[in-house]
């Protein structure tokens, strides 16, 4: 069963045949095969829609999720020591890219919580291990932007405080 | 895919979350009212459990040895070439993209694993789909680390 609401999104129905598992086939090109249309009950075909729920999730993100907001402060305070250091525009742009990733995996990891909080109530096992293991990417993000950043600013603003640390 | 325009309300009807579409409709919900346990109080508690997901990837997942291999063996050439900031910036952030990807797949992994035991198609979907995120951040990886280190390194052996 197919039908429209609106003229924006269309809903479907999940497989009736619920009980009998489906037969998976295992080659390179069975994965292919498979049509996820026939097991959503929504999803977006235009371009207006997606770009409309990409920036419904940015919003929940800003208001929701403390940590996206610590990313902005230390990129803003970052950008703005930049500035002030006069770095290259190449190093800026590296910089710039290993925030964008600790911003992607900070995403990626707020829809995997939502996700094990959709799938379930309880207190399980491997909702623990889902949300460790997206919490440490997290992390290793962090680490990959702090380096990289201390690469980029860490001399020049110790070029630029030396004046005051070598006064006495 | 038969696609049949009349709206049907009684199905429409089974689902019992009312769902504001519009672009403020996200931000409004509120993801406490439907959480098993409480967000972490402070940030020390969020960066325990990231640990304790590393620890996790260290004990059970294979490749993550590997690529700690692959990374400590860059690492080191990284150290042993002193090449310019820029390059070693550059290759730093390619390996960080497959760290993360990695991650993000064992967590999707876990995911599948913890919504439904059965065979079923989108549970392989979606595993294969995250498995192939980590494949083309390697070869990325790979691609930055050959062309940025290969011209030093020749340099270093005298070829």
């Amino acid at each position: 069963m197919a039908y429209r609401v609106g003229n924006k999104c269309i809903v479907r129905r999940i497989n009736d045949k619920k009980d009998v598992p489906p037969e998976l086939d295992e080659s390179v090109i069975g994965t292919m095969r498979i049509n996820p249309r026939s097991y959503k009950k929504i999803w977006n075909h235009d371009m207006v829609d997606r770009t409309k729920y990409a920036l419904a999730g940015l919003l929940y993100l800003l208001l929701r999720e403390r940590s996206i907001g610590n990313i902005a402060k230390t990129a803003a305070l970052v950008l703005a020591l930049s500035l002030w250091l006069r770095i290259d525009l190449v190093h800026g742009v590296l910089i710039f890219l290993s925030f964008a990733l600790l911003w992607t995996v900070e995403t990626l990891n707020s829809a995997i919580e939502a996700v094990v909080d959709l799938v379930t109530q309880e207190i399980h096992p491997m909702a623990k291990v889902a949300k460790d293991v997206a919490a440490s990417a997290t992390l290793v993000a962090t680490i990959t932007a702090s380096i990289t950043t201390l690469i980029f600013i860490a001399p020049p603003l110790y070029e630029k405080l030396k004046p005051f640390l070598a006064s006495p | 895919m038969t696609k049949n325009d009349q709206p049907d309300e009684k199905q429409q009807g089974e689902n019992n979350h009312d769902i504001d579409d519009s672009v403020l409709g996200t931000a409004r919900i509120d993801p406490n009212e439907f959480r098993s346990t409480s967000a972490n109080p402070d940030r020390l508690s969020s960066f325990k459990y990231s640990v304790a997901g590393m620890i996790y990837m260290f004990r059970h997942e294979q490749s993550i040895r590997a690529l700690t291999l692959v990374t400590l063996f860059i690492l080191m050439l990284l150290l042993w070439l002193d090449i310019g900031n820029v390059d070693a910036a550059l290759v730093l952030l390619s390996l960080g993209i497959v760290w993360m990807g990695e991650f993000i797949n064992s967590a999707v992994e876990a995911v599948v694993d913890l919504a439904t035991d059965e065979v079923h198609p989108l549970a392989k979907v979606a595993k294969d789909v995250a498995a192939s995120a980590v494949m083309l951040g390697t070869f990325i990886m790979l691609l930055v680390a050959v062309l940025i280190l290969t011209p030093p390194l020749l340099d270093k052996l005298g070829i």
